[in-house]
């Protein structure tokens, strides 16, 4: 009698141990397969992701320096033309673009004279480069002549600035 | 209200210094301005002005530090 239960028991115990492991190891494999499905998925979107996080820090950045110079345009009463910003301070005309300005020294002189200028941070977005020649000219238009006259880095009060201090 | 110290930076503008204009110690903000400017040579303007300013009073709501500028 015990020898016939154990007859049946056993094998039917050993039958179920073999199914379980199968299913326990068909459920690793799905597991592993939806891993790399999802990592696979990662690295090709990755470099997308990482894009737009990139792209969005740009944008934003060039907003925040537009929307300055927009402020100090309107600050220094300049005006937006096709060639240039055109800031009048007395008799002289200035026509401020990227890293360049031209003096006219009165509406009736057509002689111009012209100068490059930089910032000294040399990271600042351009147009915040344009804003802050804009706004030294305003205050200073005898910056101009410092500035062609290339004797390094000018204050906006007119004095030389070395960083070397 | 608070009142800001802002600079132009790689990323578009960065606040140096926020303060409560009613209370806040003038001296010490004007002494951060001049350590400021002592290094790296930008001067204070108004934003609301454009005006340059000799020292901040608690007129000034924003103040932008703006850089030396070289010619080449």
């Amino acid at each position: 009698m015990l020898l016939a239960l154990f007859a049946i028991f056993f094998p039917a115990l050993i039958l179920w141990r073999g199914l379980f492991s199968a299913f326990e190891l068909q459920r690793v494999v799905r597991r592993s397969a939806a891993q790399q499905q999802r990592r696979k998925r990662l690295l090709q979107n990755g470099p997308h992701i990482l894009d737009n996080c990139v792209l969005a820090t740009l944008l934003e950045r060039q907003k925040r320096a537009d929307t300055y110079l927009r402020r100090i345009v309107a600050l220094c009463g300049a005006e937006h033309m096709s060639n240039g910003y055109v800031l009048d301070v007395g008799t002289a005309r200035f026509i401020v673009s990227e890293r360049h300005v031209t003096r006219l020294r009165s509406e009736s002189e057509r002689a111009t004279e012209e100068t490059c200028f930089y910032s000294l941070r040399s990271e600042i977005p351009r147009t915040e480069e344009i804003a802050s020649a804009l706004i030294q000219l305003r205050n200073n238009p005898a910056l101009f002549d410092r500035w062609a006259s290339q004797c390094g880095a000018i204050k906006a009060d007119g004095k030389p600035f070395s960083s070397k201090h | 209200m608070k009142a800001k110290i802002v600079v132009f930076s790689h990323s578009g503008d960065t606040t140096l210094l926020e303060y409560d204009p009613a209370t806040a110690d003038m001296e010490e903000v004007n002494k951060v301005i001049a350590e400021y400017e002592a290094k790296t040579g930008a001067l204070p303007f108004d934003m609301e002005t454009g005006e340059r300013i000799g020292r901040i009073t608690r007129e000034q709501n924003e103040v932008l530090m703006v850089h030396p500028i070289a010619g080449g």
